[in-house]
């Protein structure tokens, strides 16, 4: 990616603070975002993705602070400017779309506040604008709708009338914290082709958090997986899918339904996500991972590159020769370089131990 | 296992009324008329979207809400024939799951006051027992057993010592009954034998054993018979309210949405769960989902809901892989990702679903089919289609909208018009030209909507342009012997549906799907 | 757990007797019994004995001599009134007789004073020994709860927990709840606590003598305690008047100083407070109850039940409540119910009549919430019966709003029997009461006998603010939406 990103953040560390413990539900997530592409950020509850979206839009409220970390929007560090002179470039839709529209004011008088503040247009010209985005949201009879309540239309109407309002400001950066999670799946559809077009048109780039992989495998360029505020892997969605490297992402994959025959009984993951409260001292996922060692409960893992190409990398140490068995072989021409690898400029990274190498051990480069 | 379906629904309906006590709507018809059967054992998923009816079939299934027209027997016995207090008794044999773990529990309660809530509504166990080899009288702690229901005890006195049996899933040991039966000399042998028995435990330590045992079986463990609901995660509240629903020993299963709002690593152990729990005790379940994925894997006959009317029902495997109604194939092809059954091209249907308040006349796809009907007499552009389709759907909802009592006065009054609506509809056929006939239809159109009535313009409209999806209600066809969806096109003289969605699809290469309407 | 057989995950067929031995294990104690706990508690019940046991034989008493006649109710009446008296022998820490504060200088020292302290000093004494007493009461019942919870409840949590944690650290709920203490304690030991007693200085004041130094004279003289009344009123600036914190001519101590017939402030305020809190529990929990009872069944059966309701309490509402007072104190005043603390106890039922419909309107809402979530559903499914749901799923959610609603219409009450006391209407003399006080002594507010109106309509003040703090408190205790909860929650982001 030669130009530089739209949204660039780099070791965010978010805590709560509570009476009787400090939660640190985001811990060191670093991740870009360039013009047109869709970045996606995946992960269950508790996972910190929801404390990510708000965190990067300045949404915060006390007793959740930004520990350290940058996000640097365009050029300009948020977390030292503030976000007063920014919200036009970086916009927002929420999950349930009843809960984001305010049940007393016409969805016109919302749109419109929206302009009103950023574009500063008043009155007809603001009205028209309104009928616009209404149109280019996919809405019927649109100038029939500028006078409706949110109450008035459905569920799939109400998201779009989100994504209008998030549309008004004409920002860059637009951000779904699960968009269509509260939607039927024929609407999800609408919703996703949607945002798809809006990308194509206005060169958009969206950050997606969901928890849907499923949605995720469709709506996204590349995807983040994120577990007990880390991202455990990052890599582009075909190859995610198709080659999943950190044995969380595979344990995600498994769990999915649809991908195992409906007679046998569907892969788990025992135990639960734990709460962070301190800076990892071992790989978090550990306590539940089919291929955890030794070296796990005591290391926590950094993010090491995966060519985009292999299968998963070969573990080099004989201690790992046990466990090649549940690895996919890699293709041959790794066999024998971890170095190789290193130093092949790659999009895809996992946090795992299993692919540690003593040689190698880099952050992956800007994405 | 017997041949007969456990659960029968026959032509179930049931409306909200308005209860307004001036100038009441229409009744809003969540479910009408819906027919299906389920088997001792299977799993039948019910699935559809929000508005659809499924989670009020579920409730008036368990009895929370009256039926308005209809019958359903559960085992034999009519449901909507019961009184009140007999449907109280019957409520044991059927339990339900509810979808959010977080709000189905009183968080006032422990989990244990929780489970043995339902045992204590019914004054559970009831130690009714039956006597083999002869007659005699029951007498001590036990009360006779109707013939109806198994008893929990059985007392054998054939041989020399009286031998008890008791009931498997009682929490009850044999040292803890002593029977002694006592014959008296009296001339008729048949009343002077009687059979007293005696049971240790009290009700409320073997109602507390149960709901150990169950918490047990939904893998939860002994301590969190003290907790209360707060402490614990989505997906083991979740097993607290299936482990509640088991309480009673209930035969068939309402889960309505069960792992919806749990998180997919969670709801794959919660669906594990499930499955071995219907192996082990012989449950039947109606599935209600609205995740096709989660359907496919756990139901064995799944069934379509759509505005309140089931549009297909068959073997999973058979819906999944040719589905033959068009709002199952648009259901299947919306599903995302990779491990989607459907691997066609997406099926999208424009709009929303109209009220059920005022559904359409005719099938109740109508307004949104991808393979609906066109007359023979027009031949117009898929284009042409396509905005006609969407001046229909317009035309609709500004029917089941309420028009502001000074507007919809003014325009009977021929005062003013409805512009905006005719606005509308020239936008919408902008890109389009309409042989003159056509046009001429529409202009008809919108001077009648123009002077608010809809309903006449929805009728010239319908008469024109419809067809029968519009003007009649399609009736089942059996595909196979356990499956069957309403469609008709099924009827011979049409096209099938799914070359119909083919050869449509085909043609919409530069359409945005969203609406219907044609941008470049 | 290895004791527990769990492979099959069959009931019944495995006969261990480990599955026994978890069936006699429920909520019994754990633990050693807690014996100084006991023990303190049986000391400070000792100490109280007789009053406890006067008390509760008296109200037995009281109770059934209003509906005894003669005959067999009648003996009954009288062996009560005879353990009565007995009980009042028995000798208890916090009575005027101990720790006394009547007596006369007789020149050199003060003669049938508690320890031969000064009036004021005993009065004081036994104000403290009073407040301690009440302050360890409350203490012992508070380390009690917290021995209860860490050591014997078997739930290591539950949500009550929470509120508790949360009203504990409510700086202005604590405020309420010492003042709502400090006045129920006053209003309990009311005849301790004053410097003479209702009977003494107010009903029969000219059948009881006292003792006192005459300063003219040199010598210990006796007098009618009604004469000594009409020497020590205070009337705007006569020479006569009492202000508070002083001894009359007759070596009384008047805390708070005197009426204007002479008769002693304090006591007049610690009975009227007896009245008032009695008035205003009866009113406010006959109404609480009306209202509670109502507004279950209209949230649980909802349409016409909840319109016949909603009608019915429209119409009380809309009756003019004033007029209904007095129209209905002046058409029973020659009943029975009039009789009873003097008309209070009618003025409470009509408040109960009136106010219900407030505190119903109130509850309703939540009520209606609370009828529509899942576990109702869940109950009505498995069929439990309609008033079992009530009392398990829905009461418990409304009875937070209950003593929000509760502890703030309390206050209302107090302010509402003052202010018609004022007005000559409420609680008819000689019964004391608040507002009357009040009454007393408007003539006098710019003179200097400032005290008379002063003085009670501070303590209503601070009272009704006391309570209506404690309202407050409880309400963010038991707001669901507090800070503690939605931080973990926001942090956690949800279990799986």
């Amino acid at each position: 990616m030669s130009e530089p990103p739209l949204l660039a953040v780099e070791d965010l560390v978010v805590e709560f603070t509570t009476e009787r413990e400090v939660i640190r539900a985001v811990d060191g997530i670093s991740f870009e975002i360039h013009a047109g592409e869709t970045v996606g950020l995946v992960g269950e509850s508790g996972s910190g993705k929801s404390v990510t979206a708000r965190a990067v839009l300045g949404l915060l409220s006390s007793p959740g602070q930004i520990k350290r970390g940058q996000i640097q929007l365009q050029g300009t560090e948020l977390t030292e400017s503030g976000w007063d002179d920014h919200r036009g470039t970086i916009s927002i839709v929420f999950q349930d779309p009843a809960n984001s529209l305010n049940p007393v004011y016409t969805v016109g008088d919302q749109i419109v506040e929206a302009l009103k503040i950023h574009q500063g247009l008043r009155g007809r010209t603001a009205t028209t604008r309104a009928v616009e985005l209404l149109e280019d949201v996919g809405i019927p009879d649109a100038t029939a709708r500028i006078d409706e309540y949110p109450h008035q239309l459905s569920g799939g109407m109400q998201q779009r009338v989100v994504i209008a309002i998030a549309l008004a400001c004409d920002p860059d950066i637009l951000v779904c914290d699960e968009p269509t999670t509260a939607l039927d799946v024929t609407i999800q559809a609408q919703i996703l082709d949607l945002l798809a077009d809006l990308q194509r048109d206005d060169d958009l780039g969206i950050l997606f958090i969901t928890h849907d992989m499923g949605v995720i495998e469709d709506a996204t360029d590349r995807v983040n997986v994120i577990y007990a505020g880390e991202i455990v892997e990052r890599a582009p969605t075909d190859v995610l899918f198709s080659r999943p490297a950190h044995p969380y992402t595979r344990a995600l994959l498994n769990s999915i339904p649809g991908r195992t025959p409906p007679d046998a009984q569907l892969p788990t993951i025992d135990g639960e996500v734990p709460t962070p409260t301190g800076p990892a001292s071992r790989c978090r996922f550990a306590p539940r991972c089919p291929e955890a060692f030794a070296a796990c409960e005591n290391t926590a893992p950094t993010h090491i590159s995966i060519d985009t190409d292999t299968a998963t990398k070969t573990p080099v140490s004989e201690e790992f020769d046990a466990r090649e068995s549940t690895v996919e072989q890699s293709s041959p021409s790794h066999g024998a370089g971890a170095n190789e690898a290193a130093t092949r400029q790659t999009n895809r990274s996992a946090a795992c131990l299993l692919y540690e190498d003593s040689t190698v051990h880099q952050q992956p480069d800007s994405q | 296992m017997t041949r007969d379906p456990l659960v029968r629904v026959e032509n179930l309906s049931t409306y909200y009324e308005d209860d307004s006590l001036i100038g009441s709507k229409p009744p809003v018809k969540a479910v009408d008329d819906v027919s299906f059967t389920i088997k001792r054992g299977e799993t039948l998923g019910l699935v559809g979207e929000s508005g659809c009816g499924k989670t009020t079939l579920g409730r008036t299934l368990l009895g929370l809400l009256d039926v308005t027209d209809g019958r359903y027997t559960v085992d034999g016995t009519d449901i909507t024939e019961l009184s009140s207090e007999q449907r109280r008794d019957w409520r044991t044999r059927i339990g339900m799951v509810f979808q959010d773990p977080a709000e189905s529990l009183n968080d006032r309660m422990t989990v244990g006051e929780i489970i043995q809530e339902p045992l204590t509504a019914h004054d559970w166990p009831t130690f009714s027992a039956a006597v083999r080899g002869g007659e005699a009288t029951l007498a001590g702690d036990v009360t006779e057993a109707s013939s109806a229901d198994s008893p929990a005890l059985t007392v054998d006195i054939s041989g020399d010592a009286p031998t008890v049996e008791i009931r498997e899933t009682l929490p009850l040991y044999q040292d803890e009954v002593t029977v002694s039966v006592d014959e008296s000399t009296g001339s008729d042998p048949s009343t002077s034998t009687t059979v007293t028995v005696g049971i240790t435990p009290s009700r409320a330590e073997l109602r507390r054993e149960r709901a150990f045992r169950l918490l047990d079986r939904v893998g939860l463990s002994e301590e969190h018979f003290y907790r209360y609901p707060h402490q614990f995660s989505g997906g083991q509240r979740q097993r607290v309210g299936i482990a509640r629903a088991l309480a009673l020993e209930p035969e068939f299963l309402i889960l309505d949405e069960p792992v919806s709002a749990l998180d997919v690593s969670v709801q794959a152990r919660i669906i594990n769960l499930l499955e071995e729990l219907q192996e082990t005790l012989g449950l039947t379940y109606l599935f209600i989902a609205h995740d096709l994925s989660v359907v496919r894997h756990i139901a064995d006959r799944v069934a379509v809901m759509y505005l309140g009317n089931v549009v297909e029902v068959g073997p999973t495997t058979s819906v999944y892989q040719s589905p033959q109604h068009p709002y199952t194939v648009s259901l299947l092809s919306a599903i995302p990702g990779s491990g989607s059954p459907w691997e066609g091209e997406r099926v999208t249907l424009p709009g929303t679903p109209p009220s059920p308040r005022t559904p359409p006349e005719g099938c109740p796809l109508a307004t949104r089919c991808p393979a609906k009907i066109r007359p023979d007499d027009w031949s117009l552009s898929p284009a042409a289609w396509r905005a006609i389709d969407a001046i229909q759907a317009v035309l609709y909802r500004r029917a089941g909208e309420s028009q502001p009592i000074v507007g919809s006065i003014t325009r009977r009054l021929g005062l003013s018009g409805d512009d905006e609506l005719e606005a509308t509809i020239e936008e919408l056929l902008d890109d389009v030209t309409l042989p003159s006939d056509a046009q001429a239809v529409i202009d008809d159109v919108i001077e009648l909507a123009k002077m608010g009535d809809t309903d006449a313009a929805i009728e010239q409209f319908s008469s024109s342009f419809g067809s029968a999806c519009e003007t009649d209600h399609p009736t089942a066809t059996q595909h196979d012997k356990s499956w069957r969806s309403a469609c008709h096109r099924h009827q011979n003289e049409y096209v099938d549906v799914e070359e119909t969605i083919g050869s449509r699809d085909r043609s919409s290469a530069a359409v945005d799907s969203v609406d219907g309407t044609v941008n470049n | 757990m290895a004791d527990v057989d769990t492979s099959t995950g069959v009931d019944g067929s495995t006969d261990t007797t480990d599955h026994r031995r978890r069936r006699t294990r429920n909520n019994t104690l754990r633990g050693r019994p807690p014996v100084a706990w006991l023990v303190v508690g049986a000391v400070l019940l000792g100490l109280q004995a007789g009053a406890l046991a006067s008390f509760v034989v008296g109200l037995l008493a009281d109770s059934v001599a209003v509906f005894a006649g003669g005959g067999p109710l009648g003996t009954v009446t009288t062996l009560l009134r005879a353990a009565e008296s007995t009980a009042q022998s028995l000798p208890t820490l916090l009575s005027r007789d101990l720790v006394s504060n009547q007596g006369y200088w007789n020149g050199t020292r003060w003669v049938g004073t508690f320890l031969g302290l000064e009036p004021a000093a005993a009065w004081g004494v036994r104000v403290a020994l009073v407040y301690l007493y009440a302050f360890a009461v409350a203490g012992w019942a508070v380390v009690g709860y917290h021995l209860y919870r860490t050591r014997y409840r078997v739930a290591d949590w539950t949500p009550r927990d929470d509120v508790i944690g949360r009203l504990r650290s409510h700086t202005w709920g604590i405020f309420g709840l010492i003042v709502v203490f400090m006045f129920i304690v006053m209003a309990v030991f009311a005849p301790t606590l004053g410097p003479t007693t209702v009977e003494e200085n107010m009903r029969n004041s000219y059948e009881h003598e006292l003792d006192y130094w005459n300063a003219d004279t040199g010598e210990v003289e006796t007098v009618l305690v009604g004469e000594a009344n009409l020497d020590s009123q205070s009337r705007g600036n006569n020479a006569e008047r009492v202000l508070p914190f002083q001894y009359d001519d007759y070596n009384r101590f008047h805390p708070f100083g005197t009426l204007p017939n002479g008769r002693d402030l304090f006591t007049f305020i610690a009975a009227g407070s007896r009245i008032s809190l009695v008035i205003g529990l009866v009113s406010v929990g006959l109404s609480a109850s009306v209202a509670a009872a109502l507004a279950m069944i209209t949230a649980y059966y909802k349409n016409r039940v909840d319109l016949g309701a909603v009608l019915v309490s429209d119409a009380i509402m809309a009756m003019p409540q004033l007029l209904l007072l007095i129209m209905l104190t002046s058409v029973l005043s020659n009943t029975w119910l009039n009789d009873i603390y003097s008309g209070g106890f009618l003025l409470a039922i009509i408040f109960a009549f009136t106010g219900w419909t407030y505190m119903w309107r109130s509850l309703r809402g939540p009520a209606l919430q609370v009828a529509g979530r899942q576990w109702v559903d869940a109950a009505k499914g498995f069929g439990q019966r309609p008033s079992m749901i009530m009392r398990k799923h829905i009461l418990p959610y409304i009875t937070g709003y209950l003593l929000i609603y509760g502890s703030m219409t309390l206050g209302g009450a107090i302010i509402s029997i003052a202010g018609l006391s004022y007005l000559g209407l409420g609680v008819a003399p000689p019964t004391p009461e608040w507002g009357r006080a009040i009454n007393l002594g408007q003539d006098y507010v710019r003179t200097g006998s400032w005290h008379i109106s002063l003085i009670p309509g501070l303590l209503i003040t601070l009272v009704v603010t006391g309570f209506n703090a404690l309202g407050d408190g409880v309400r963010d205790a038991i707001d669901p939406q507090s800070d503690a909860e939605t931080a973990e929650q926001a942090g956690r982001g949800g279990g799986a």
